[in-house]
Parts: C-alpha cells; sequence; structure tokens
C-alpha cells in the first residue's frame, strides 16, 4: 500500500518536472541548540542562489558547521556561540558568489575555521571571540583572473589567542585586534592591493605580517610587553 | 480502558487517514493517538488540491515507540502537515513533494529522548517551509531537513533542547 502511494506521488511530481522554471533558489536556514554535545550542519548549494544560513548554541562541546556553494550564489552564513568548547567553520565557495561570514564566540576553547573561495566573487569575512583559549583563522583564496574583493577581520578578547588571516588574491584588506595576553597574530596576503593592520594591546604578543606584489600597506599597533616582529615586503 | 482507548483511536486513524488523491479538492487527515508502539501514515496528493494532516501521539500520556509519517504531494498544491509527539523513540517522517507552485509547510514538534525527525520537500518551483522543534533532557535527539529543487524558496527553522543534539539542513 505505502509503495503504492509513493509510485503515484512520484508520478504526479515526475509530470510537472518537464515545465520550465528559473533555474535560482532562495534558500534560508536556521537552528538553535542549547545543550550539550550538539552538532548542527548547514549545507547549501545551488546556481544563482540566495543562501542564509544561521546558527545559534549555547552549551558545551558544541560544534557549528556552514557549507556554501554553488556558482553567482549571495552567501551569507552566520554563526552565534556561547559556552566552552565551540567550534566554528564556515565554508563558502563557489565561481562568482558573493560570500559573507560572521562568527560571534563568547566563552572558553573556541575555535573558528573561515575559508573562502570563488573566482570573480567578493569575500567578506569577521570573527569576534570573547574569552579565553580562542583560536581563529580566515583563509581566503583566489587564483583566476577576475577581481575579487577579500576583506577579513579577527577580534579577539580574553588570554592566549591566536588569530590568522591567509589571503590569496586581489584588493585585500585584513585586520587583526588582540586584547589580552599570549596573543599571537598573523597575516599573510599576496598580489594585489594589500593592506593589513594589526592591533594588539596586553602581554607577551606576537605578529608576523607579510606582504607580496603591488600596493601593500601596513600599519601596527602594540602596547604591553613582549611584542613580536616579522614584517617581509616585497 | 486504555486499550480500548487505544483501539478506537487507532480505528479513527485509519479512516480518516485514508489516502487521497482526487483533483482539486480539500484533503484534511487527523490523527490522535495514545499508548506504546503506534503508529500513523497519511499520505495526500492529486492537483490543485488542498492537503491538511494532523498527527498527535502520546499527548494525554506519553508514550514510546511513536512513528509518524506523514507523505504530500501533488501540482499547484497547498501542503500543510503538523506532527506532535511526546514520550520515547520517537520517529517523524516527512516527505512533501510537488511541483508547479506547490505550497509546503511542515511543523514537527517532539517532546522526550531518543527522537528522529527527517523531513524532505522537494520539487520544482516550489515553496517549502519546515519548522522542527524537539525538547529533552539527556536525549540523543536528531534532525535532518532536506529541502530543494530548481526555482524553489526553502526555509528551514530548527530548535533542539537537551543533549547529544544533532541537526542537519540540506538545502539545494
Amino acid at each position: 500500500m505505502k509503495l503504492h502511494i509513493i509510485t503515484l506521488l512520484g508520478t504526479l511530481v515526475i509530470a510537472a518536472l518537464g515545465k520550465a522554471v528559473a533555474d535560482s533558489n532562495e534558500n534560508a536556514a536556521s537552528i538553535e541548540q542549547i545543550g550539550e554535545g550538539q552538532v548542527a550542519r548547514v549545507d547549501q548549494q545551488g546556481t544563482t542562489s540566495n543562501n542564509r544560513a544561521t546558527i545559534g548554541q549555547t552549551g558545551i562541546d558544541n560544534e557549528a558547521t556552514i557549507d556554501q556553494g554553488g556558482s553567482d550564489s549571495a552567501n551569507r552564513a552566520s554563526i552565534v556561540q556561547g559556552g566552552m568548547s565551540n567550534s566554528a567553520t564556515v565554508s563558502q565557495t563557489g565561481a562568482g558568489a558573493d560570500n559573507e561570514s560572521n562568527v560571534v564566540q563568547i566563552g572558553s576553547e573556541n575555535g573558528t575555521l573561515i575559508i573562502q573561495q570563488g573566482i570573480g566573487g567578493a569575500n567578506l569575512a569577521s570573527v569576534l571571540q570573547q574569552g579565553s583559549t580562542n583560536q581563529a583563522s580566515i583563509s581566503q583564496n583566489y587564483l583566476g583572473a577576475l577581481a575579487q574583493q577579500n576583506l577579513a577581520t579577527i577580534i579577539q578578547d580574553g588570554n592566549r589567542n591566536s588569530a590568522e588571516i591567509d589571503q590569496e588574491g586581489t584588493g585585500h584588506e585584513a585586520d587583526i585586534e588582540q586584547t589580552g595576553s599570549d596573543n599571537t597574530g598573523k597575516i599573510e596576503q599576496s598580489d594585489d592591493n594589500q593592506k593589513a593592520v594589526l592591533k594588539q594591546f596586553g602581554d607577551n604578543n606576537s605578529w608576523n605580517i607579510e606582504q607580496s606584489g603591488s600596493a601593500g600597506g601596513i600599519k601596527v599597533e602594540q602596547y604591553g610587553s613582549g611584542g613580536g616582529i616579522t614584517i617581509q615586503q616585497f | 480502558m486504555k486499550n480500548y482507548s487505544i483501539l478506537a483511536a487507532s480505528i479513527l486513524a485509519l479512516s480518516v487517514a485514508t489516502p487521497a488523491f482526487a483533483d482539486d479538492n480539500v484533503n484534511s487527515s487527523h490523527v490522535d493517538q495514545i499508548g506504546t508502539d503506534i503508529s500513523a501514515t497519511v499520505a495526500q496528493g492529486g492537483a490543485g488540491n488542498t492537503s491538511s494532516s494532523t498527527i498527535e501521539q502520546g499527548l494525554i500520556t506519553a508514550g514510546t515507540n511513536l512513528d509518524a509519517t506523514v507523505l504530500q504531494g501533488g501540482i499547484d498544491t497547498i501542503n500543510d502537515s503538523f506532527v506532535i509527539q511526546d514520550g520515547t523513540n520517537q520517529n517523524a517522517e516527512l516527505d512533501q513533494h510537488g511541483a508547479d507552485g506547490t505550497s509546503n509547510v511542515s511543523s514537527i514538534t517532539q517532546d522526550g529522548a531518543d527522537n528522529t525527525v527527517i523531513v524532505n520537500q522537494n520539487g520544482t518551483g516550489n515553496t517549502s517551509d519546515s519548522t522542527t522543534i524537539q525538547h529533552g533532557s539527556g536525549a540523543l535527539n536528531t534532525i535532518t531537513v532536506d529541502q530543494g529543487g530548481m526555482g524553489s524558496a526553502n526555509t528551514s527553522l530548527v530548535t533542539q533542547t537537551g543533549g547529544g543534539l544533532t541537526a542537519t539542513v540540506t538545502q539545494n
């Protein structure tokens, strides 16, 4: 009986698939979790799609993953986590896609990884972490021939922070601001319009900026003991 | 008395949940079940129909091994499905397919432990909304939502409280 019902439904759907429709989707997903040992995943794909994903988690041992792709799509990802031992990963890919990622983590032992890739699109990423033992990494890669805008911002507030921004492609900008002790910052940018701003306030800071290609620009502000150095421009 | 109530509810469910596939009609189904090892299946389809399904399991007394399945489809239809479950080891599976302007609305609420929700909303040119809520303490609750189709508008809202939670939303 059940098989008969499914067959009838399938026949109705197949009959309608022959009609022409626009190849464009509107996708919106929101996940809210409160508790312990939580896992949230959002996967949005499709051509010329508007993808919106939001994950909010409160508790311990939380894991949030957003994967957005598809050519010529507008991808927006937002993750907000509060608690302890939180992990956030955003991957945005697709040719011609406009990608924007925002991650906010409040608590301790938080980790964030943002990867944005695509040809001819714009990548915007920001990470805000407040607490201790936080780690954030933003990687924006682009190896094609079309113009692309990259912006990345990491702000950390707490102890033993670590941040890393790695950009490859055109029109870069990167900002790291860290407040607290035992901080480490790193910005690596490759060819074309680089700009890097690194601010560290606190103790035992270590910073590393490398730029390459034309244009350029560096700004470093540091207050406190320790310090650090490695600046390379080509 | 309890067995009698369950039997009566099951008979009512079977009579109401008879598949409806005629065109340009209003399909309405309401299933209310209490007890243990409960299963309800509703299938609704047809072109130009408005289909509504409501399954309530374990609301008066929390049940065990609850199983709800809803199949809705058609062309240019309006499909609404509501599933409410309270108990342990609950399973709700919703499959809404359609095409050419079909509107799919799904609402699933589970309260308890070891709960599973699977929502599939697919079709060309559809508008699909899915809302799933799970509450439980020390529970192993899982929600999986799959929405897709060319030219479709998909919205999914997932809310979970408890422990060992897993939510996966896939939209294409």
